[in-house]
């Protein structure tokens, strides 16, 4: 039957949720280095210990004490983080010094007070996935490179590679939107490109999971784009990866302008959506990777 | 490393299959919740609590079954079992109205919180209040109306509701808008497994044979071992899969 040999290639190559979780999280991802991996302040560590470029840390108040003790030396523009933090609950990024404290990139304005309130919430767990104690984590506000923020001309663009066994799968562009506030994440509105892992050539684009060919504020074309340094990003993701000891993780990279390539996060539990980005299955590419391999 | 292509993963399969048999066995043979069941009505037990769980293993099993095969996410596994108990006692229609309304109070009113900076728990200090007010006030227009099932109501199940209520404006709050689809999927789930339950035929065999709900256990563990696609994800990536099977 032509329709159920259809069905059955067509659906057979699409990796959904049942079979990442039981065949690839729960064998491939052992759950202390998922812990690990859920908290930026050690990722950092571990990646710089083996050499890896990092988002330099500016300070991380771990508790109470540590935030009466904390002398809010800041440069003028940085980004306020939870340690544990997911989906980019709880960032503020900072823009500039506004009248008893400072502007956020939204316009908002952050008094000191505020801030520490803000901090206060995020060592109470409210932007962690368990809602148990976190730390916070200021970092120096990145500036995309140039070639990315034409595109996205608000935020900060970063790269997903999807890694498996130490092999970059597939990957994405993401980027922000006015509408997703700065934010790179496809469920509050960013943009998702997919990217051909050999060439570094965007070949698919989608917004709010339908297909896109423009970005909605700066109105240029997001296909047939090439992504600068490519071979390097997706080196880096690689070699990331393997540091994890995670088999099946995203690693999200961003190109900074003064900073050159940083891995920004790992994902031990990474999306399926890279897959709309793609138009590409990822049980079908694992299948012929690991069939060449 | 395999990437396999079964549906269902071999070595789990075998221990639910396992319990399956076993619990058959009892429910057939050996009946020991029939007389569990049985010595506690005698001896006075609130109908209610035993009919509650009673019910509640199938219940979660229809959960179960609506997020793995069908893939409706919830907010958790306990805010729609319990709203399906609450639904039972007021009604779906009534239940599903009461969550309408918490959200159409709450939501504005944390949203004019939120303009200024709060801790987060007070926020939801604020929530819980807002949603005891709003029951009180809900409940007496109801009895006013003459609906009397909202005062059928338990305290677990609207302390749910507020639970439910408080996590999805929070959600707003934090700008995760994809909450928004886990509280409608959580409504939809409690209102569907309500319905199932409240079938006459389905509670008078239960209660006829209450160690049937023995099978919810390795039903859950077999569903548990479903690596296969499911039907949202079949809508969702049906692009992907087209582009694949050409």
């Amino acid at each position: 039957m032509r329709l159920a040999s259809a069905l059955r290639d067509g659906f057979g190559a699409v990796l959904g949720i049942n079979r990442r979780n039981l065949e690839f999280i729960e064998p491939l991802n052992p759950r202390r280095l998922l812990q690990l991996a859920a908290s930026k302040v050690r990722t950092k560590e571990l990646l710089s210990a083996h050499g890896l470029p990092v988002a330099p840390t500016l300070a991380v108040v771990r508790d109470r004490i540590a935030l009466r003790a904390f002398d809010w030396d800041l440069p003028d523009a940085f980004a306020l983080k939870p340690g544990g933090g997911w989906r980019g609950g709880g960032i503020i990024v900072v823009d500039g010094r506004a009248a008893g404290g400072w502007r956020s990139l939204d316009g908002e304005h952050l008094p000191r007070a505020d801030l520490t309130l803000h901090v206060v919430d995020i060592l109470d767990g409210a932007f962690s996935l368990i809602y148990g104690p976190d730390e916070a984590l200021f970092e120096p506000r990145l500036r995309s490179d140039r070639a990315l923020a034409r595109f996205a001309p608000y935020g900060l663009p970063d790269v997903r590679v999807l890694v498996c066994a130490g092999v970059a799968a597939l990957a994405m562009l993401r980027l922000p939107t006015r509408e997703s506030h700065g934010k790179a994440n496809l469920h509050q509105g960013g943009v998702a490109v997919g990217v051909d892992l050999d060439r570094g050539i965007t070949v698919h684009a989608v917004h709010r999971r339908r297909a896109s060919s423009a970005h909605p504020d700066s109105g240029l074309g997001l296909l047939g784009v090439e992504l600068p340094r490519w071979d390097e990003v997706r080196d880096l993701a690689e070699r990331a990866a393997t540091v994890s000891g995670l088999d099946y993780v995203g690693v999200d990279v961003v190109i900074d302008d003064e900073l050159g390539l940083l891995v920004l996060e790992l994902n031990g539990r990474p999306g399926l959506d890279i897959q709309l980005a793609n138009l590409m299955g990822l049980r079908s590419v694992l299948r012929d990777r690991f069939a060449r391999h | 490393m395999v990437v396999t292509t079964r549906s269902w993963s071999r070595p789990g399969a075998r221990l639910a299959i396992a319990l399956l048999i076993g619990s058959l066995v009892l429910a057939q043979i050996v009946r020991p919740l029939a007389l569990v069941v049985e010595a506690l009505l005698q001896r006075g037990a609130e109908p209610r609590t035993v009919e509650v769980l009673l019910l509640a293993p199938l219940a979660v099993t229809i959960i179960v079954f609506l997020r793995v095969v069908v893939g409706l996410d919830t907010l958790g596994i306990f805010a729609p079992m319990l709203l399906a108990i609450a639904f039972l006692r007021i009604g779906v229609i009534e239940g599903l109205l009461l969550l309408a309304v918490l959200v159409i109070v709450c939501a504005p009113c944390i949203a004019l919180i939120e303009r200024y900076r709060f801790l987060a728990i007070s926020r939801t200090g604020v929530v819980i209040c807002l949603v005891a007010v709003t029951l009180l006030i809900a409940t007496a227009v109801g009895a006013l109306v003459g609906s009397a099932s909202l005062l059928e109501a338990e305290v677990i199940p609207l302390a749910i509701m507020a639970g439910v209520i408080e996590r999805f404006v929070n959600a707003q709050a934090d700008q995760r808008p994809e909450e928004t689809a886990k509280l409608i999927f959580t409504g939809v789930v409690a209102a569907l497994v309500s319905l199932v339950l409240a079938n006459q035929v389905l509670q008078r065999a239960l209660f006829a044979r209450p160690d049937l709900l023995l099978l919810s256990m390795p039903a859950c563990l077999l569903m548990g071992r479903y690596a296969g696609l499911r039907l949202l994800d079949l809508l969702c990536f049906r692009e992907v899969a087209a582009r694949a099977a050409r």
